[in-house]
């Protein structure tokens, strides 16, 4: 298992080198586009021109894009990520503390989703077109279409304001007690979790109803294996790939930090870290969530890639 | 002999529905079988008779509805509530499926596959599944059976996956086993040992067993009885000389005529059947070969055939081989099972066709 | 079924809590009053507000909002002198007197003795003329700077410093009372210059104890607080949080205790939910900004005819429906000493409004103009108000451009590159001194206008200068006729301090622009 990972991610780091070389030259390009300099981040509303023009020097907010792209690059290969702009923090450590909770908020949010969908799935693709099936179907799509945020707002006024059952909003973290970091942890995770288990549902469902017309479910059928055994132990592990595939990339997405659920519940996430640091051209640090979330992507697929071969044996990795 | 046949099944009705419209996918079939005895079930693709095993399995697809009784053993499958018919499917009724490379099941190790079935149904603790797996896949000749039980399906030929999914539905040591056109998707060569793997399990363990192909040849030397399909219906029905003998039916006679045969002289034309099989959503009432058939008249075409039959003559053992036809073999089967077919216009000449290469299959052109 | 009530009724429940957030809440509930309950000694008290920290040094603090860095330096360095948030009165903290010389150009503070910065060092005179410095060092860029760059600081002696003015200033007090309040460690600044923001030293009721950005800032009690017997509670929690509503809500539900808001219609919520809410009369408020230093608003008629055009009452509302929105009536608070209620801001007046637009129309200089709003919703509501209002006259065209708070920072307060535009904050105008100043003066720090009248700097000057009161009063009607014949800014609505808090919580009282004592602030048995 470790050589071929380690095999698998060497490469895949190698593909993604140039995807991380654009994306950050890009960001920059971008960052540069929008209005306002980082100087007047620095300096606040009453900053003089002069200082303004100071600053620009003293940080090469004035060099060419290129070059402040370089300069940015010579640091970040060796793994210096810069200073905030705002705090004249460590980007990297900023980034490493926020880390656990954007973390821990994807898992759990895709636990639930996954716990939540694989056995309604299971029971929506073996009753396929009945009325519950449809009635599951049609709940998914709209929790499809609903925004996580009005899920957040509505969770927040029944369950916390209402019936005073969660935290508005905050955060405890694990380390000083997991009872108190779940019960703040539950409704964000609920909000980024009803989401995907509107997308999961309906694919593994899909996926599930065209394993089951497989002849080798029919072979297991015959054995006079239960319907309920056939659909767990033969009809979802092949079932399981586009699902898992997606659960990736959500997993990369949620890792990348909700946004709007972080702003909302007021979480120290790395989606807050982004929405505080875009706004102040907080380039350095804009910059590393970029880098970080580009590996973090890379990272996750290849460990997709690798279940694939513990779900399906007849798939090589390459 | 018991007074009750392992399997009797009549007037099996299968209807599916589907967008175009009902499907009559099997129509009154009434067949019986004694432990021990071999049944061929043969015709087109499309004649019903996949439906049917399908319909003494419990695996008929979604929105297919089932008439008719089921008995094995005494038990009324068709009846009794769902889990006491698995107690007979899978456990007393093995089943191998036409095409092994889509049959088993990719993600599992075909150990575990084989097993399953004696594991639920027996209760096998998991060194006892792992002795059976082994004894199984030696039985159906699989070298290194230790090492290969724990290989994944894609790890085997097609001919050796087959092997798998025979030990899986001898798992059980079942009474019954139905083989579903399992040579169909497989080379020449490997056929032939396959059936012959078939024809020795069946005769060690003396199991009764059902062979279902397209293919008369496939059958011919290697069952008791043959039922000849057409839309649904059994039209025909023999012990294997007679069929092959004296067949009765216009249909048999087209099918019998549709093998290649060694005394055909090279590069002669062969005969097939003209025509396609009749649409099953829309078969109204005649006998459903008529259209295809030379001799039919507008009696064929309105007049569902009466079922007739051919008198009985002399016992004889059943199980046998019959790889050299005589007159007396023939009387012999007569009786066993009795001939019985749907024509107004039956064959009326015997002439001996029956197939010596019968272990060819498919029809060129 | 009853699958469907359900769902009609979490829709139900949806709206109410939208309506919440976008209507006007009708208030009943707990007033303004303290409820008195025996104050203990100890516990922890977690407040929530707008914007994480950024540092803790002082000297780069950008805003004296409570709801931004106001409220955490105030905890680590305590105030050395401080405005009461009503009256504007300069009043002691750490520092014992403040007061003028004859001429007012040299100040002389004293401080208490045996204060000590909680790394141990002295607070003393040098400490505090070395802070001040600081502030005045280009190379610090502070946005202090313009403040601190001319005065002279020196320690006289161990407890006295003296400030040398290079105008007389007899209002100078209330500046070293706002921007010069936080003092630091001077011992620590030198040792570590650069770490300082993250490891700060002070004088205050509390210690820094823990720092988690985007998360919480923790303060323990200073033992050694130089007031016998403060700060009461043991430990400060600050936590940062976006979005007012869901502040709001969780002071409501208990998941913090005090929340300082601007908006209303917050207010209107916590006291319908039966918190105890306090608010500070200030003055002054919401105003737009208007460039006149270039067309249209160049012109005083251009800048008339637009806040003539609109009703104040309304588009305060619009801006926030909260119920104690109103119209701004005066340029300064009844309380204050320098109100006059001869001195009215003009009402909504059509007709006029009309005129001045069509007049200046037929001279060739049509009011076609384009408003820098700001992100954010109630800013947008507010500007949209006034876009729609302004429809309905002729020769009057505005259009809308909206940016975000970073790049306003650069395009608007230091390029000025702008028509009209909305403040993002409000302004306590009970004096003129230092902020008000510093909008209208010519070069003001925040006189994002451009708006250069001599007139105007003189009646500033003079205010300054004034060394009895009755002059000052003088001076400051002299300022609000010049105001309202100018028309620099246009003062729409009122935009009061609220401290929002748990019933639990007690002595809370407010400073400068609504930043809570933390010294003083005890939770209840």
């Amino acid at each position: 298992m470790a050589i071929p990972f380690l095999g698998v991610l060497l490469r895949k780091v190698a593909h993604v080198l140039p995807v991380l070389f654009l994306v950050t030259l890009g960001t920059t390009a971008l960052v540069d586009l929008m209005p306002g300099s980082p100087a007047a981040t620095i300096l606040g509303p009453t900053a003089t021109p002069e200082q303004i023009a100071a600053v620009n020097a003293e940080y090469g907010f004035d060099d060419p894009l290129p070059v402040r792209y370089v300069e940015w690059l010579k640091g970040a290969v060796t793994g210096d990520l810069g200073n905030s702009l705002l705090t004249q923090r460590e980007v990297l450590g900023d980034i490493a503390q926020r880390i656990p909770v954007t973390f821990q908020i994807a898992i759990m949010a895709l636990l639930m989703a996954l716990v939540v969908t694989i056995p309604l799935a299971v029971y929506g693709a073996a009753n396929a077109g009945k009325r519950l099936d449809r009635a599951l179907t049609a709940f998914s799509s709209g929790f499809m279409s609903l925004p996580s945020f009005v899920v957040a707002v509505v969770l927040v006024y029944l369950l916390a304001v209402e019936a005073g059952a969660f935290p508005v909003t905050g955060w405890v973290p694990i380390t000083e007690s997991l009872g108190d970091n779940l019960y703040h942890a539950f409704l964000p995770a609920v909000s980024l979790a009803v989401i995907e288990v509107g997308f999961f549902y309906r694919l593994l469902r899909g996926d599930l109803i065209a394993t089951l017309q497989e002849d080798f479910v029919l072979t297991a059928r015959a054995k006079g294996l239960s319907g309920r055994y056939v659909l767990f132990r033969h009809a979802l592990r092949p079932s399981l790939f586009s699902l898992l595939t997606m659960a990736g990339l959500s997993f990369g997405r949620l890792l990348g930090g909700s946004v709007i659920v972080e702003a909302f519940f007021a979480l120290p996430g790395l989606g807050q870290l982004a929405v505080n640091s875009v706004p102040f051209k907080d380039i350095p640090t804009i910059q590393g969530i970029v880098v970080f979330v580009a590996v973090v992507y890379v990272l996750v697929n290849t460990v997709v890639d690798l279940t694939y071969t513990l779900i399906d044996p007849r798939i090589q990795v390459r | 002999m018991p007074a009750t046949p392992l399997l009797d099944v009549t007037e099996l009705d299968v209807r599916i529905g589907t967008p175009r419209g009902v499907v009559h996918a099997v129509n009154g079939v009434s067949l019986d079988l004694d432990r021990g005895e071999t049944l061929g079930i043969v015709g087109e693709s499309g004649s019903g008779k996949s439906m049917f095993v399908r319909a003494l399995m419990g695996i008929l697809p979604s929105g297919a509805t089932l008439n008719g009784s089921v008995l094995f053993d005494g038990i009324d499958l068709t009846a009794v509530p769902v889990g006491q018919a698995r107690e007979v499917w899978g456990r007393r009724i093995g089943m191998v499926f036409q095409d092994p490379m889509t049959s088993l099941n990719p993600v599992v190790r075909i150990g575990r596959q084989i097993s399953e079935s004696a594991r639920i149904h027996l209760g096998l603790n998991r060194r006892r599944a792992e002795e059976l797996e082994v004894e199984l896949l030696g039985q159906v000749g699989i070298p290194e059976p230790e090492r290969r039980r724990r290989d994944y399906p894609h790890q085997f030929s097609g001919g050796m996956r087959q092997r798998v999914t025979i030990a899986m539905a001898l798992a059980c040591e079942p009474d019954l086993l139905i083989a579903d056109e399992a040579t169909t998707a497989l080379d020449v060569t490997v056929q032939k040992q396959i059936l012959n793997l078939l024809q020795r399990i069946q005769r060690e363990r003396n199991m009764a067993m059902i062979l279902v192909s397209h293919d008369l040849g496939v059958v011919a030397g290697r069952t008791d009885r043959i039922a000849v399909m057409y839309a649904g219906r059994v039209v025909e029905r023999a012990p294997t000389p007679l069929l092959f003998e004296r067949r009765r039916h216009r249909y048999t006679d087209a099918l019998l005529g549709a093998i290649p045969r060694l005394d055909h002289p090279p590069h002669a034309r062969l005969r097939s059947i003209s025509g396609t099989p009749p649409d099953m959503a829309t078969l109204g009432s005649g006998c459903a070969f008529a259209p295809r058939c030379p001799a039919a008249d507008d009696r064929c075409r309105t007049e569902d055939p009466p079922s007739a039959s051919e008198s009985a003559v002399a016992p004889q053992p059943t199980g046998s081989a019959v790889s050299e036809v005589s007159a007396e073999s023939l009387e012999a089967s007569e009786s066993a099972g009795g001939h019985v077919y749907h024509c107004f216009h039956p064959v009326a000449a015997s002439v001996p066709t029956a197939p010596r290469a019968a272990d060819t299959s498919e029809v060129p052109g | 079924m009853s699958r469907d009530r359900c769902a009609r009724r979490a829709v139900h429940r949806l709206l109410a809590v939208l309506a919440a957030v976008t209507l006007t809440a009708t208030g009943c509930g707990a007033g303004d009053s303290d409820t008195s309950g025996a104050p203990k000694e100890g516990g922890t008290l977690t407040m929530m507000v707008g914007v994480d920290t950024r540092s803790f040094d002082p000297a780069l603090n950008q805003t004296m909002s409570p709801g931004a860095e106001a409220s955490r330096l105030a905890a680590v360095y305590g105030t050395l002198f401080w405005r009461d948030v009503e009256t504007g009165e300069v009043k002691p903290g750490i520092g014992k007197s403040i007061e003028p010389s004859d001429d007012g150009k040299v100040w002389t503070v004293k401080l208490r003795p045996n204060i000590k910065f909680t790394d141990g060092s002295p607070f003393n005179a040098e400490a505090v003329a070395y802070n001040w410095q600081r502030l005045g060092d280009p190379e610090l860029r502070s946005p202090a700077y313009t403040l601190a760059k001319d005065p002279k600081f020196e320690a006289v002696d161990d407890l006295t410093v003296r400030i040398t003015l290079p105008k007389p200033n007899f209002e100078f007090d209330k500046t070293v009372a706002s921007a010069f309040t936080f003092i630091a460690s001077a011992e620590a600044l030198k040792k570590d210059p650069e770490g300082f923001g993250k490891k700060p030293v002070g004088a205050g009721p509390f210690k820094l104890e823990r720092w988690v950005p985007g998360s919480e800032t923790t303060f323990v009690r200073n033992e050694n607080y130089w007031e016998k017997g403060k700060p009461h509670l043991d430990r400060l929690v600050i936590k940062p949080i976006p979005d007012a509503t869901q502040a709001v809500e969780t002071v409501i539900s208990g998941g913090a205790d005090l929340y300082t808001s601007t908006l209303n219609e917050i207010t209107d919520r916590a006291k319908e939910a039966g918190l105890t809410t306090k608010t500070a009369d200030s003055g002054g408020g919401n105003l737009n900004f208007f460039n006149v230093k270039r067309a249209p608003f160049n012109d005083v008629r251009a800048r008339q005819a637009v806040s003539l055009a609109i009703d104040n009452g309304q588009l305060t509302k619009v801006m926030d429906p909260g119920q104690a929105s109103k119209r701004a009536t005066s340029l300064f608070a009844e309380e204050s000493p320098y109100y006059d209620k001869s001195l009215q801001l003009p009402k909504q007046n059509r007709k006029r409004a009309q005129q001045l637009f069509n007049e200046l129309a037929a001279e060739g200089k049509p009011v076609n103009f384009t408003f820098a709003g700001l992100a954010g919703s109630s800013y947008e509501r507010a500007v949209q108000y006034i876009q729609a209002q302004l429809n309905q006259y002729d020769n009057v065209n505005m259009k809308i451009k909206t940016v975000d708070f970073a790049s306003a920072s650069e395009t608007i307060y230091i390029k000025r590159d702008f028509d009209a535009t909305i403040r993002p904050a409000i302004q306590a105008v009970t004096t003129p001194e230092p902020a008000l100043s510093d909008t209208l003066e010519t070069g003001g720090r925040t006189n994002v206008s451009g708006y250069s009248s001599p007139e105007m700097d003189a009646a500033l000057a003079a205010g300054r200068a004034a060394s009895t009161e009755q002059d000052r009063i003088e001076a400051y009607k002299k300022l609000q006729r010049i105001f309202l014949k100018d028309a620099p800014m246009w003062v729409f609505g009122n935009g009061d301090p609220n401290v929002i808090y748990r019933n639990h919580v007690t002595g809370v009282h407010m400073w400068e622009e609504g930043t809570v004592r933390f010294e003083e602030i005890a939770l209840t048995e």
